[in-house]
C-alpha cells in the first residue's frame, strides 16, 4: 500500500515535472545550500586546520600582536612594543621548558637570478634553530649552520617554487639570488609544502638572521617561536614564556600583556568562531527555505486532494480505512518533498564536484549534511501534508463519489 | 439465510435549517442468492436506501442488520472493513481509477483486504476472465469502451467475494444493446448463487430481476416477486 502511494506519487511528478521542480524549489534550495555551504566550510577547515597545523602544531610563538580583527582591536594593540632581539634572547636563556627558540625577521622582497625574477617573496631571517621547526626535508643542498648565523655568512635555502622559478634548467646549488640588492649563495633548496586554498606555500628563502642583521641592520619588530620540551608542555611554556616578558616589560599584575602568544590552537579557535558564524547563516537560509517549501508543498497537496475526490471516494467505496487515506496522501506528500529534497542534493553535490575539481578551494561533501537536508525535507514534507491528508481522509464517500471533475 | 434485514431504517438530512426525511421506516430483508430491483421515481429515498445498504451512510433510526451482524451504530475503520469485504459496488458512472490498469482497478479491494500479491493478482484476473475482458487486462478505462468499463467495475465488485453486490443504475451511461449485454452478466451472477441489489428508474432494467420492491417518498410502496 505504501508502496503503490509511493508510485502514484512518482507518476504524479513524472507526469507534472515543471510543476514540481516549482512545488519543490524551497526543498532543492534548502538542500542544496546545505550540501553546498557545509562542503565548503568543511573544505576550508581541512585546508585551513592544515595549513595552521603546518606552522607547527607543537610550538607558539611571540609577536608583537596577533591577528586583527577589528578597528577597536587595532586601537588596543596599536602601540605596543616592538619584539626584540633582546627579548628573544631573554627568551632563550631563562624559558626552561623549551627545547629550542627560533629567532625570525620577516622582510618580504623580490627576489633575482640572474637571468629570472619573482615579485615579492617570503624572506625569512632565521637562527640556526630554525631546523628543528621545520617539517618538511631538503630536496638537495644542505641548512645553514650555527656558525654561518653567528658569522653572518650570506647563505640561502630556497623553497622549491623559487628554486624552479628562478633556476628553471639549471641546479641552483652555488648560484647567487639577489634579495634587496645584496647577494646569497644558494646552498639547499626545499621540497615543496603544497597549495592552500590555491596560494603555494613554497615561494620563500630562508637566510640565517646573522647574515640579515649584517646586510641591512638591526630589525624593528621580531617574531619569537618556541618548542617545548614536550608538546603537552605547550601551556606551561607558554606561561613561563609569559612570566619571563612580563618580567623583561616592567608589568604590573594589573596590566594587559604587551605581546600575544600565538599557538594553532589559538588559531583554529579563531578560524571556529568563524566557521560557526556561517553555520549560523546557513540556519537561517535553510530554515526559510523549508518553510516556503512546506508551504508550497501543502498547497499543491490540497489543490491534489481536490483533484482527487472522486478517487477517494472511489477508495473508500471498496473498503479503504480513514487511516489508508491519510497514509496515502502522507506518503505522497514526503515522496514529493524527498523528490526535491534529492535534486537539491544532486544540484549541491554537482556544484562541490564542479569547484572540487576546477578551482583550488577543496568543497569535501559531509555526510551528515546530506542525511540532515533529507531528514528534514522528510519531515517537512510529513508536516505539510498532515492537513490537505486529513481533509482526504475525513471526506464523505458519497460526497466524493458524486464529485463532478 | 437472510443477508439483509432492516426494521424501519430512517434517514432525515438537514438541508439549509429544514429536516427532510428521505427515508421513514423501510422494512426489508432478503434472503442468500436473491436478485433484488429497487425502483422508484427521483426523490423516493432510493439512492439513500442504497448508500445505507451499501454501508456508505448511516441511518438516523431503525436498525440494520447485515450478515446477522448488526451494522448501525459501528465506527468508521470497522464500516470500511465490512463494505471492504462484504460489499460490492457497481455505479452509473462506473467509478474507475483514470491512472490504473483494468486489472489494477480489480485489484483495488483486495489491497485494503491486505491479500498477498499473488494472490491478488490471481483472483483479480480471475474475475476479469468471469466478465469476458482477459484481453483487455493490461487497458486504462480510457482505452476501454462504456459496456467494458462497466465489465471491470462488476470485477471489481467481485473479487472480494462480497455478500452483496451493489449496483446503482448500472446501465444508466450505456446504450440499450450495451445495457442489454450487462445485464446478462448480472443475470449470470445470480445464477451462480450471488445476492444483487440492483437500483434502477427503468422498468425494463427491474425487469431482469426476480423480485421488485418500489419505494416512493421514502416508504415501500410495494414489494412482489415476479
Amino acid at each position: 500500500m505504501i508502496l503503490e502511494a509511493v508510485l502514484i506519487a512518482l507518476r504524479t511528478i513524472r507526469a507534472n515535472k515543471l510543476r514540481t521542480m516549482l512545488t519543490v524549489l524551497g526543498n532543492i534550495i534548502a538542500v542544496a545550500a546545505l550540501v553546498l555551504v557545509v562542503a565548503f566550510v568543511q573544505g576550508m577547515n581541512n585546508e585551513i586546520t592544515r595549513a595552521i597545523l603546518a606552522r607547527g602544531a607543537d610550538t607558539f610563538s611571540v609577536e608583537r600582536f596577533g591577528p586583527v580583527r577589528s578597528e577597536e582591536e587595532y586601537e588596543r594593540v596599536k602601540n605596543r612594543p616592538p619584539v626584540t632581539i633582546e627579548d628573544a634572547d631573554a627568551v632563550r636563556r631563562d624559558a626552561t621548558l623549551a627545547s629550542h627558540v627560533l629567532t625570525q625577521w620577516n622582510l618580504p622582497a623580490p627576489a633575482r637570478s640572474q637571468r629570472h625574477s619573482l615579485a615579492q617573496i617570503a624572506v625569512e631571517a632565521r637562527s640556526a634553530e630554525y631546523v628543528h621547526f621545520i617539517g618538511e626535508p631538503l630536496a638537495s643542498g644542505r641548512h645553514f649552520t650555527e656558525a654561518e648565523d653567528r658569522r653572518g655568512v650570506a647563505v640561502a635555502v630556497l623553497g622549491s617554487e623559487v628554486a624552479e622559478t628562478l633556476f628553471p634548467s639549471e641546479s641552483p646549488l652555488g648560484r647567487i639570488v639577489r634579495l634587496r640588492g645584496k647577494h646569497f649563495e644558494v646552498i639547499g633548496v626545499m621540497t615543496p609544502r603544497g597549495a592552500i586554498v590555491g596560494h603555494s606555500q613554497d615561494k620563500y628563502v630562508m637566510l640565517p638572521l646573522g647574515a640579515a642583521l649584517a646586510e641591512w641592520g638591526r630589525p624593528w619588530d621580531l617574531d619569537i617561536v618556541v618548542k617545548p620540551r614536550r608538546p603537552e608542555l605547550i601551556d606551561a611554556s607558554a606561561d613561563e614564556v609569559r612570566a619571563i616578558l612580563r618580567v623583561r616589560r616592567g608589568l604590573r599584575p594589573t596590566q594587559e600583556d604587551t605581546f600575544d602568544l600565538l599557538a594553532a590552537a589559538t588559531f583554529l579557535k579563531m578560524y571556529r568562531e568563524t566557521s560557526r558564524a556561517v553555520y549560523g547563516a546557513l540556519v537561517g537560509l535553510v530554515a526559510l527555505a523549508l518553510v516556503v517549501g512546506g508551504i508550497v508543498i501543502a498547497n499543491v497537496m490540497l489543490m491534489v486532494v481536490t483533484q482527487r475526490t472522486r478517487e477517494i471516494g472511489i477508495r473508500k467505496a471498496v473498503g479503504a480505512r480513514r487511516g489508508h487515506i491519510l497514509a496515502q496522501f502522507l506518503v505522497e506528500s514526503v515522496t514529493l518533498s524527498l523528490a526535491g529534497g534529492l535534486i537539491g542534493f544532486a544540484i549541491g553535490a554537482g556544484i562541490t564536484a564542479l569547484v572540487d575539481a576546477f578551482t583550488p578551494l577543496t568543497f569535501a561533501i559531509e555526510a551528515w549534511s546530506v542525511q540532515l537536508g533529507l531528514a528534514l525535507v522528510v519531515l517537512v514534507g510529513g508536516l505539510a501534508g498532515l492537513y490537505p491528508a486529513a481533509r482526504a481522509a475525513r471526506l464523505d464517500p458519497i460526497v466524493a463519489l458524486r464529485h463532478e471533475r | 439465510m437472510n443477508v439483509i434485514v432492516t426494521e424501519n431504517l430512517a434517514r432525515t438530512y438537514r438541508l439549509g435549517g429544514e429536516d427532510v426525511q428521505a427515508l421513514r421506516g423501510v422494512s426489508v430483508t432478503v434472503e442468500r442468492g436473491e436478485y433484488l430491483a429497487i425502483m422508484g421515481p427521483s426523490g423516493s429515498g432510493k439512492t439513500t436506501f442504497m448508500n445505507i445498504l451499501g454501508l456508505l451512510d448511516t441511518p438516523t433510526g431503525g436498525s440494520y442488520v447485515l450478515n446477522g451482524r448488526r451494522v448501525s451504530g459501528l465506527g468508521d475503520s470497522e464500516l470500511s472493513d465490512i463494505r471492504n469485504r462484504e460489499i460490492g459496488f457497481v455505479f452509473q458512472t462506473f467509478n474507475l481509477m483514470p491512472d490504473a490498469t483494468a486489472l489494477h482497478n480489480v485489484e483495488l479491494p483486495m489491497v485494503y483486504a491486505r491479500s498477498a500479491r499473488g494472490e491478488r493478482r490471481e483472483r483479480a484476473m480471475e474475475a476479469i476472465e468471469r466478465v469476458g475482458l482477459a484481453r483487455r487486462a493490461k487497458h486504462r478505462p480510457v482505452e476501454l469502451s462504456g459496456g467494458e468499463r462497466q465489465r471491470v467495475a462488476i470485477a471489481r465488485a467481485l473479487v472480494n467475494r462480497p455478500s452483496v453486490i451493489m449496483a446503482d443504475e448500472p446501465t444508466g451511461n450505456l446504450d440499450s444493446a450495451t445495457g442489454v449485454e450487462i445485464m446478462k452478466v448480472f443475470a449470470e451472477l445470480s445464477a451462480a448463487g450471488n445476492t444483487i441489489v440492483l437500483i434502477t428508474h427503468e422498468p425494463d432494467i427491474a425487469a431482469h430481476a426476480r423480485r421488485l420492491i418500489r419505494l416512493r417518498d421514502g416508504r415501500v410502496e410495494s414489494d412482489k416477486r415476479q
